[in-house]
């Protein structure tokens, strides 16, 4: 079984707890493996040869813990009660705006856009792509000192 | 209102000159269908970011916020985060397989990976299906924006929203939609932003909102939960709404389709960034607009006729800002981005619809027409699409909203989700689980949607009373038959071209 397969596994196995959670209505087995499914499958796009990169590894990592406290939090708050704000927003609620909404921005779809080249696809993978499949993406060499390329 | 018409007018007018532009550049099929592969990176953003943000977003979204409170936005927060999960899952590998083979569609996409004419054939009906109904949706919450506005009743507000629809839509095709949207989006955003601001003012900060709901609606403390993460919803099903919208979008046709508009696979580095940013934008629109009325109404400082609409209609919760709160020309652009947005989003899916009809399905069937007909093709089932849609919006009446958005995005994430999303990620998956997994997507949320809407007994005693969410269920259903399938079945020897792909 290779690694792919043990994200596969790890999607169904959530799926599966998901599954259970909302027919026993379990808020917490929910808010603990909805993430799971969501940044598997995210490992699984990002993976190649069975490994996934750099910094791409450290972002989905880090969303997947911040999502597991988030929710797991907000969970855990009582929701019939408001003990204070934090930067204009009821303590819970800020939780969801800025630690889940702002961050999973930040942490996931900008680091994406900054590493798109060196841990999503790089020079190499495109000219393999070529050597493999007999494509033409056009790549033009624009500037050798910094390595990027054109297509 | 006079103000706000003209402006409508004007923007309606600028929609249908790009749509007379884009029909001249529209010379082949690929064009009509996939843009001619042209886009670049605003193009591919705003594209990206007006198919999901559907004018149901600004006219269902504070609406549904001033009901049920802060557990709506569940279903607009997912936009930070799931264009990322659209590009990383799908981006790169759907651009690399137009390279190597040619698609123009989900369906064409599904049946490079799994070569089976059924599976393709299967994704392209549910493709078909769910379009056309989520189209009715469209132009049904589009008559519900015209027919106040235009003074002109609900059926003429169907007949006058489908006609500009199909104009740019039968002459343009995607290329029409896609330069609509980066029109569009630009104005949305910009708008956005601009009404967020006057929410904020009109209510003196969201801290002197939430805390004047808490206070004003202390009975049961139904105001505290309004303004908690989870509104006056079940925590499981605000939860789900978030799971279904953000890894959803891997089902969706419409999103799929715009990374083979991509003219080269670089340009998608920073189109995720701004799409991302619009959907947000607009989150802020949805949330700002829900905050401000609900605390408007709660401190009884909304006017009498404001009061009377939100008595109709929750609906009415953005025309009541914009009526009341907004400077009207302003309020036309957003009345006109709305509308925008719906027609836009309509666009899409009716050329995605006529491209099944015309390419997939008689290709399932061995049928294969040549460019040109495809092109012809392609406008007379787009017309004929738009009967039907007519027939639909005019059978159900405004009432059709949620019945028909309810078979949307819900039903695409749970019946394609899993045969593209993890099928283009693993090559272990097998036509077979494909097959499965669609059939039990499909089947499960368009029947659980049947039940809901008739209330079987079933449905009350064991579904509904546990907050679960059509959708995710269906979705988790779908998965866990795609992945089992997939282990008990034989594993099969990939095309070498779509195994690079794969492996890219």
């Amino acid at each position: 079984m290779n690694k792919k397969d043990l994200t596969v596994l790890v999607i169904l196995i959530s799926a599966v707890l998901m599954l259970i959670a909302q027919l026993t209505k379990n808020n917490m087995l929910f808010a603990l493996s909805f993430p799971f499914v969501c940044i598997a499958w995210m490992w699984l796009g990002a993976m190649k040869k069975d490994s996934v990169r750099g910094r791409a590894k450290v972002s989905l990592i880090s969303i997947l813990i911040i999502w597991l406290i988030a929710f797991a939090s907000m969970v855990s708050i009582n929701n019939s009660q408001v003990t204070g704000y934090f930067l204009g927003l009821p303590k819970a609620t800020a939780i969801m705006v800025y630690g889940v909404w702002v961050v999973s921005f930040l942490v996931v779809t900008l680091v994406y856009a900054i590493r798109f080249d060196k841990d999503y696809i790089t020079n190499e993978d495109i000219k393999e792509f070529n050597q493999r499949t007999g494509a033409n993406l056009n790549i033009e060499v624009t500037d050798n000192k910094q390595g990027k390329l054109n297509m | 209102m006079s103000a706000i018409r003209v402006v409508m007018v004007i923007y309606m007018l600028v929609v249908l000159a790009i749509g007379y532009y884009a029909m001249k550049q529209t010379k082949s099929s690929s064009d009509f269908f996939i843009a001619g592969k042209k886009l670049g990176l605003i193009a591919l953003a705003m594209a990206s970011f007006s198919a999901a943000i559907s004018g149901w977003v600004f006219v269902g979204g504070p609406g549904l916020y001033f009901s049920i409170g802060q557990g709506s936005l569940w279903m607009t927060f997912p936009t930070a985060i799931s264009f990322a999960m659209a590009w990383i899952i799908l981006g790169k590998r759907m651009r690399l397989l137009t390279e190597v083979n040619d698609c123009m569609t989900t369906p064409d996409a599904v049946y490079a990976r799994y070569k089976s004419k059924w599976v393709s054939g299967i994704a392209a009906i549910a493709i078909l299906v769910g379009l056309v109904l989520y189209l009715a949706n469209q132009i049904t919450a589009f008559a519900f924006i015209l027919s106040p506005i235009f003074k002109i009743n609900f059926q003429w507000a169907v007949l006058v929203g489908m006609g500009i629809v199909l104009i740019y839509s039968v002459a343009g095709g995607m290329l029409a939609g896609v330069y609509t949207e980066v029109f569009r989006g630009t104005c949305v955003i910009m708008a956005s932003i601009i009404i967020f601001t006057l929410c904020v003012v009109t209510g003196s900060g969201t801290q002197n909102m939430a805390s004047g709901i808490v206070e004003a609606l202390s009975k049961d403390a139904v105001g505290a939960k309004l303004v908690n993460p989870w509104g006056i919803m079940p925590a499981i099903t605000t939860m789900s709404w978030f799971f279904c919208l953000s890894i959803g979008i891997v089902g969706q046709p419409h999103i799929v389709h715009k990374f083979y508009m991509v003219k080269d696979v670089r340009k998608m580095r920073w189109g995720v960034v701004l799409a991302a940013i619009g959907g947000m934008v607009s989150g802020l629109l949805w949330f700002g607009v829900g905050l401000t009325v609900k605390y408007l109404s709660a401190t009884g400082k909304l006017p009498a006729e404001a009061v009377e609409l939100l008595k109709k209609s929750t609906d009415n919760t953005i025309v009541v800002f914009l009526n009341y709160y907004t400077p009207k020309v302003i309020a036309g652009v957003v009345y006109a981005g709305i509308a925008s947005a719906i027609m836009s989003t309509a666009d899409s899916f009716i050329n995605i619809a006529a491209a099944s009809a015309v390419r997939d399905l008689p290709f399932a069937f061995n049928k294969k027409l040549t460019s040109n007909q495809e092109l012809v093709m392609g406008r007379i089932v787009v017309v004929i699409i738009a009967v039907i849609t007519i027939v639909l919006a005019l059978t159900l009446g405004p009432k059709g909203i949620a019945l028909l958005g309810a078979f949307g995005w819900g039903t695409f994430a749970a019946a394609l989700a899993p045969a593209i999303g993890i099928g283009f990620n693993w090559s272990r998956g097998t036509k077979q689980a494909a097959f499965a997994s669609i059939i039990v997507g499909l089947v499960c949320n368009v029947g659980l949607e049947i039940a809901k809407v008739l209330g079987a007994g079933f449905y009350k005693s064991y579904i509904a009373p546990k907050g679960i969410y059509n959708g995710t269920l269906s979705l988790c259903l779908s998965i866990i038959v795609y992945i089992l399938v997939s282990f008990m079945t034989k594993e099969e020897k990939l095309d070498s071209k779509v195994e690079a792909v794969l492996e890219a």
